[in-house]
């Protein structure tokens, strides 16, 4: 930060202020549609000859996973935006972080505090033990959308293509919503298939878009909240001949990170945006002290610094256009005019056929 | 009559006429509307310590001679409130003067539809006004006889964390003929739809 004397102003002017992209809410999509993009719908069939209606379709379509910030200033501008969370920004909580517990185990041995399913530590397992059947089972977690998984499963169990019946030798991961039986969301029962080389994924599974309020449901869908479980049906003739669990833990929404990320992408309109110009030079910094101003001392937020002439040209807290390019309120409304062409011509030029094609 | 401004923000509401004196608003005010009558701007210069007109509050300008209010906006450029306006010798008058409106189809744009799905057949003004009903903003007016039913239907429409202007476009590029959303001078939504004319037999 610089101070500066006044006596060093040469000249300030207002600025006109820029209030055409504002941001007072945002709201973070972390999963299940990335912002902007066209939805998709997942459909699977059911052929299983033990279930009572064959070629069963199921269509699926996502409820995103979104995490929503709101500013103070929200109630006066009222302006809201969506973003995509950006690539390799992890937006779950480590598995040691303390909102994750351990898990109960049943015929497992599980090491280690935190457990080996928990630690982070790729080197170290969780082992089946026994033909009783087993579980790995996580208490009702808010905020769940997921699990995280590495396994090395060598069974000849579970043999049918679905969950109806539970086969004896069937490994699978069950997720519970927390929710009654009469709601829109379903537990959600993977099988797991046979993994030798034991390889580390993430599951995260967003909700079905029938579970939201606007929807019909009765009540806003917070995550698959109830139990997460990993577990082993009973097997006498001992099919699952081994299950190293490397790592199971739920995945759970980092709200304070998330909150975050979406915090900085408030945008707010300046308040009082003035360009300084001072004799010299004055070294780039975040803010600028001017003592001696005729109110009193200023410190102000930098947005931007030109050097012209043997001065320096400081905007503080909106940046404007270069010295010599005009006036700024023309070059605003230039610039308004312009994006608004542009964005016609995307949109003519991208004519895409979208959800009920036009005949 | 002469020409009014009704300038609204959270915390009061202000007319200004052509006679008002002193008069906060410097010469005249332009509106530039479309044939439809969808405000594009509305362009004025203030003193914006007399007029106190914040960044993202509402004008609306009735023209002569009858007042007829023809064009409504959201403020998108101003000075700050403090400015006292220009001399006739200050180079930067713009900055401390100009006012621009953007029409309200802006509000529109700043909207974010939620995870509503439409899986039966469904009218497409119907869906349009669900949507809006439920995602516009709040300063927005939505009345269902602004959405005249097309007599088109979807079975499938589900576009969440888009734009409402997005999603609107989205329905409009579904019809055949023509069809447009816009906001009028009264702040309301309308969805219109003109279907393509009969072929000849």
């Amino acid at each position: 930060m610089a101070t500066i004397q006044y006596a060093d102003v040469v000249e300030r002017q207002l600025l006109p202020i820029d209030a055409q992209d504002i941001v007072t809410k945002v709201r973070l999509v972390v999963a299940g549609n990335r912002a902007g993009a066209e939805p998709h719908e997942l459909s699977v069939t059911s052929n299983d000859p033990e279930v009572s209606m064959t070629d069963a379709r199921l269509v699926y379509h996502p409820l995103p996973v979104v995490v929503e910030y709101e500013a103070p200033e929200h109630a006066t501008y009222g302006c809201v935006r969506m973003f995509s969370l950006k690539d390799g920004i992890n937006a779950f909580l480590k598995p040691t972080d303390a909102g994750i517990p351990d898990p109960t185990v049943l015929n497992f041995v599980n090491p280690g505090s935190p457990s080996a399913v928990r630690d982070g530590d790729p080197a170290t397992f969780a082992t089946y033990a026994g033909a009783d059947g087993g579980v790995i089972e996580y208490p009702p977690i808010e905020n769940c959308f997921g699990y995280a998984l590495m396994l090395h499963l060598e069974s000849t169990g579970g043999t049918f293509p679905s969950m109806v019946g539970q086969p004896p030798g069937t490994v699978f991961v069950r997720m519970d919503p927390g929710y009654g039986s009469d709601l829109a969301v379903a537990e959600a029962v993977v099988r797991l298939e046979n993994t030798l080389k034991a390889s580390y994924s993430y599951f995260v599974l967003p909700g079905y878009a029938g579970a939201a309020v606007e929807n019909g449901a009765p009540g806003p869908f917070t995550g698959f909240s109830g139990s997460l479980q990993l577990g082993i049906v009973p097997d006498s003739a001992k099919q699952v001949s081994r299950a190293d669990v490397y790592a199971f833990y739920p995945l759970v929404l980092n709200l304070p990170l998330l909150l975050d990320i979406a915090a900085a992408e408030i945008r707010l309109p300046a308040q009082i945006p003035q360009r300084v110009t001072v004799e010299g030079f004055v070294a780039p910094a975040v803010e600028h002290t001017i003592v001696g101003w005729p109110d009193g001392d200023y410190t102000g937020r930098v947005a931007q610094q030109q050097y012209a002439g043997g001065r320096t040209i400081i905007d503080f807290e909106q940046a404007s256009v270069p010295v010599g390019l005009g006036l700024t309120a023309d070059v605003l409304e230039g610039e308004r005019s312009r994006r608004v062409a542009v964005q016609n011509e995307i949109r003519s030029a991208s004519y895409g056929v979208m959800m009920g094609e036009r005949q | 009559m002469s020409w009014q401004l009704t300038l609204i923000t959270p915390d009061s509401v202000t007319h200004v006429y052509e006679w008002t004196s002193p008069n906060p608003i410097i010469g005249g005010v332009t509106a530039i509307v479309d044939p439809h009558g969808a405000t594009k701007q509305i362009i004025f210069r203030a003193r914006q310590d007399l007029l106190q007109a914040p960044p993202r509050g509402y004008v609306f300008f009735r023209a002569p001679p009858d007042g007829t209010l023809v064009a409504a906006g959201v403020i998108v450029t101003c000075p700050p409130l403090t400015s006292p306006g220009a001399g006739p010798a200050d180079t930067d008058d713009d900055a401390l003067e100009r006012i621009t409106a953007i029409g309200l189809e802006q509000l529109v744009r700043d909207s974010v539809i939620g995870p509503r799905l439409f899986e039966e057949d469904t009218d497409v003004a119907t869906i349009a006004f669900e949507l809006c009903d439920l995602y516009a903003h709040p300063d927005l007016l939505v009345d269902v006889e602004n959405f005249p039913a097309t007599g088109h239907v979807l079975n499938l429409f589900y576009r969440p964390e888009s734009t409402l202007a997005e999603a609107l476009d989205a329905l409009i590029e579904t019809l055949p003929g023509e069809g447009r959303w816009y906001v009028d001078a009264l702040a309301q939504i309308r969805f219109v739809y003109t279907p393509p004319p009969e072929p000849e037999e």
